[in-house]
């Protein structure tokens, strides 16, 4: 019983039902301001309305449907950018790993640049530039992102580098794009399962943050402008806040475990 | 003795002559300039006939492995020759050397991570023919992957497994028949039996004699064990510190030892048999 | 107290899960002697050093059996006794000597707190008998070698070091677990040699672990044989070498090669005995599942 697994895939299908569904899930629509139910707590404390399961923010606006609806951008967010990054820091890592030498050198000192730039302040400047939209979260997430992936692939294809079963393959007359991809890919597997959960929930946590300072203008709300919203009306209206942040920590926790749990289902070793 | 060598050149399927190798000195890489360079076969002459089977033994840090390694062009030599086949392969390239792989190959010491923990034997024995364009079909792969088993002496049952569920000898035997597959004319074996259990030992000498027999491939066993040499090789050459101390034939070698080291070498060896002053009989101190 | 053995393993049974690995093992080893341990793979001879050393892997049980060191029983003493008695009466050389040194400390430092705590000897007093143990295995410039680190040393100078770690408190008891099997065999006579020297000086018993039968008729005074987790034969090296009684004894003898005798027939240990023995263990197994209903 691989429990991670169970669990992580849980929390995306949750997330991708949510997502998909929210036009007929959501009992209310998002956006839809209501004066009379401004700040309302969830139903079941004093005050509550048993049409807003989970309160209203400062506007009136249904807590839970605009939840439902910040599924979307999350998983629109952490798909395209972890798988994006995830490739250009494993392509670019394979390749720094495997070839060394000048290559190695540029790639990893690339590396180095990039990771000694406060990496919110890099993603601040590129919206700056830009201009707020998802398409420059999801640019902001691959260029933090890909550094993380780009330096654990390298370490690790350094290391497989040297298994004898690489100078087998050579020995054999292996070409050096099936010897990537038929003898390194394979072992990095269990490297990539892992990164790709951490990656998909640092996504997420990344837009939050982009959201929070007011870099995401999407029609559609965000869990981070959710948080940021009702951010001045923290003593009157705690759920507001308390409720995203739940969300969002319980799909971070899910999509890791799912990393954890492909890792161990990929693994031969572990089968008998 | 320039005309034997010409007199044998016709039978010499292998011919190695001053073969120097020099290797970056990683061990002593200063913090700033080029890495010092580390000299780890000192000019090696090696003849291997078609067919035959010589041993190179020697201690750890002789250079028998790199001598190996060169041979099937791990390596580019610093200098020297080696020709096989009547071709200098010493500078191959590209083609060239991808075509040298199918007619020389090598077996590796450690079984378990010279097979890719990730794929299935199946996969990793189908493997050379794909590689170079023998089959057209995975199926056809498959079919010769599953002979090749059989060579070696193992059911089709294990074209499913994966490396880790196997035993040390039977890694080893994939080990072999991967290097077999493409019919090779000279397989290099380094230490390919340390590590194992000695009744398992022999069956993988064996199991390498029967196939140079049956394929009439040459066989380079690189072994520490006197012993093994002794019993499964025709000619020998002792190797310490980068250079050949003593060559010959075996029985020759074993039974009339010119050099100090290879009689020390032989002395070290415990023999099984009891004897309380055999633990004085070498000097202690190292020449 | 001259004949109450050094080392008295009486019965032992231990199982990995439901899996027995030491089936009724027993052997008694007296002090100033050495005695071979041999076997193949998976036998079970290193579990036999582990469950002394009290080192053995949580899963493992002794479920039945008894271990005596000069006359007290390990099994029933508490974990402190036992890791008092390791190190200090009870000391071990490993196969891989790198790994048996902790890479991130001298030499020196390594030596003298072993001593300090075992013998419970000043600093300068541990540092002078450091010096003084290298000296003894051999190694030429004492002074020098205390202040490198392991991976400064080649694999036989680190095994000197081991050796000179183990007899530093005088044992009694030494458990050396193919302590020559990574090592060369020039490397591997000078080591057999220092550990032969040093255990005549400090009168220890060796229970020497290897798979090498040669090793065994050339350093021990006893042999016992290995297979399946059962004691097959055991006695005087002089006896068994010159006519081992088990056929198993006789296979393993006869599966070497040799290169005095390139011509000698090989023959790897016959499938029908191996099946045999592997029999006569099942039904041992079968015994011990009554005994206890």
């Amino acid at each position: 019983m691989n429990i991670r697994l169970i669990a992580g895939l849980t929390v995306l299908v949750v997330l991708v039902v949510a997502a998909v569904l929210a036009p007929w899930l959501a009992p209310h629509d998002p956006m839809t301001q209501s004066l009379f139910n401004q700040l309302l707590p969830p139903a079941w404390l004093a005050g509550g309305d048993a049409n807003f399961l989970l309160g209203t923010d400062n506007l009136g606006r249904d807590l839970l449907s605009r939840l439902i609806y910040g599924a979307q951008p999350a998983l629109l967010v952490m798909f395209v950018g972890a798988t994006l990054s995830g490739m250009l820091g494993v392509v670019l890592g394979l390749i720094a790993g495997f070839f060394g030498g000048w290559l190695d050198a540029v790639i990893s000192r690339i590396v180095d640049v990039f990771m000694s730039f406060p990496p919110m302040l890099l993603a601040i400047v590129l919206v700056a530039v830009v201009g707020p939209g998802v398409g420059a979260v999801i640019t902001a997430i691959i260029l933090i992102g890909w550094t993380r992936s780009c330096r654990l692939v390298r370490g690790e294809v350094l290391a497989l580098r040297e298994q004898e079963f690489v100078t087998s393959a050579r020995v054999l007359g292996v070409s050096r794009l099936r010897m990537i991809v038929h003898e390194i890919l394979p072992n990095l597997l269990p490297l990539l399962s892992v990164l790709f959960g951490l990656e998909m929930g640092r996504a997420i946590v990344t837009e939050t943050i982009l959201s929070f300072v007011g870099f995401s203008s999407s029609s559609i709300p965000t869990w981070g402008s959710i948080i940021a919203d009702s951010r001045p009306y923290i003593y009157q209206a705690w759920w507001a806040m308390a409720y995203p942040t739940l969300v969002i920590m319980i799909a971070v926790l899910g999509l890791n475990a799912l990393g954890d749990g492909l890792r161990q289902a990929t693994d031969p070793l572990a089968r008998r | 003795m320039p005309a034997l060598t010409i007199k044998l050149a016709f039978s010499l399927m292998l011919e190695v002559r001053g073969l120097r190798l020099s290797l970056p000195d990683r061990g002593h890489k200063p913090a700033f300039g080029r890495t010092p360079m580390l000299e780890i076969l000192k000019g090696v002459d090696l003849s291997v006939p078609a067919g035959a089977s010589v041993g190179v033994v020697g201690e750890s840090g002789s250079g028998k492995s790199t001598l190996a390694r060169t041979l099937v062009r791990l390596y580019r030599p610093t200098a020297g020759t080696i020709v096989f086949d009547g071709e200098e392969v010493g500078s191959l390239e590209g083609m060239a050397l991808r075509s040298l792989r199918t007619r020389m190959q090598m077996v590796f010491q450690d079984s378990q991570s010279a097979l890719n923990p990730r794929l299935r034997i199946g996969t990793i024995l189908a493997d050379p023919f794909i590689v170079h364009g023998r089959v057209r079909t995975t199926t056809e792969a498959l079919a010769r992957a599953e002979a090749l088993l059989e060579q070696v002496g193992l059911s089709r049952q294990y074209l499913f497994r994966y490396p880790h569920q196997l035993s040390g000898g039977q890694r080893q035997r994939i080990g072999i028949a991967r290097a077999i597959a493409l019919g090779p004319r000279l397989v290099l074996a380094d230490e390919i039996v340390s590590g194992l259990d000695v009744s398992v030992q022999v069956q993988i000498l064996e199991l390498l004699s029967t196939l140079r027999a049956s394929t009439g491939m040459a066989v380079v066993l690189i072994s520490h064990d006197l012993s093994v040499v002794r019993t499964f090789c025709d000619s020998v050459i002792v190797m310490r510190h980068g250079e050949i101390v003593e060559a010959g034939p075996t029985a020759s070698l074993f039974e009339a030892p010119q050099h100090p080291y290879t009689r020390r070498l032989l002395r070290a060896i415990p023999l099984p048999e009891v004897d309380p002053s055999w633990i004085d009989s070498v000097n202690l101190i190292e020449d | 107290m001259s004949d109450t053995p050094t080392l008295d393993i009486d019965g032992l049974h231990l199982s990995i899960g439901t899996t027995p690995i030491l089936r009724d093992v027993s052997l008694q080893l007296r002090r100033g002697r050495i005695m071979g341990l041999v076997g193949e793979s998976g036998g079970g001879k290193t579990m036999v050093g582990k469950a002394v050393l009290d080192v053995l892997p949580d899963v493992a049980r002794i479920t039945a059996g008894s271990i005596k060191f000069e006359g007290r029983d390990l099994l029933s003493m508490t974990q402190r006794q036992r890791r008092l008695l390791r190190g200090k009466s009870i000391s071990m050389i490993l196969q891989n000597p790198m790994s048996a040194l902790n890479p991130a400390f001298r030499i020196e430092h390594q030596m003298v707190d072993v001593m300090r705590f075992h013998l419970g000897i000043g600093a300068r007093e541990a540092r002078e008998r450091a010096r003084d143990m290298l000296d003894a295995v051999q190694i030429r410039d004492p002074d020098r070698v205390l202040r490198l680190y392991p991976h400064e040393l080649s694999g036989g100078m680190c095994q000197r070091v081991v050796i000179s770690i183990a007899f530093s408190c005088e044992p009694q008891l030494i458990i050396a677990d193919e302590p020559t099997t990574a090592l060369d065999v020039t490397v591997q006579h000078q080591i057999l040699k220092l550990i032969k020297v040093m255990q005549a000086r400090t009168n220890s018993a060796v229970l020497f672990i290897t798979h090498d039968l040669g090793v065994v008729a050339k350093v021990c005074d006893t042999i016992a044989v290995l297979y399946a987790g059962m004691i097959l034969e055991a006695g005087p090296v002089e006896k068994i070498f010159a006519a081992p009684a088990h056929d198993y004894t006789r296979a393993l003898m006869n599966a070497a090669p040799r290169y005095d005798r390139p011509n000698a027939l090989l023959r790897s240990i016959p499938a029908a005995l191996r099946e045999k023995l592997q029999q006569d263990a099942r039904a041992y197994d079968q015994t011990r599942v009554f005994a206890h209903a």
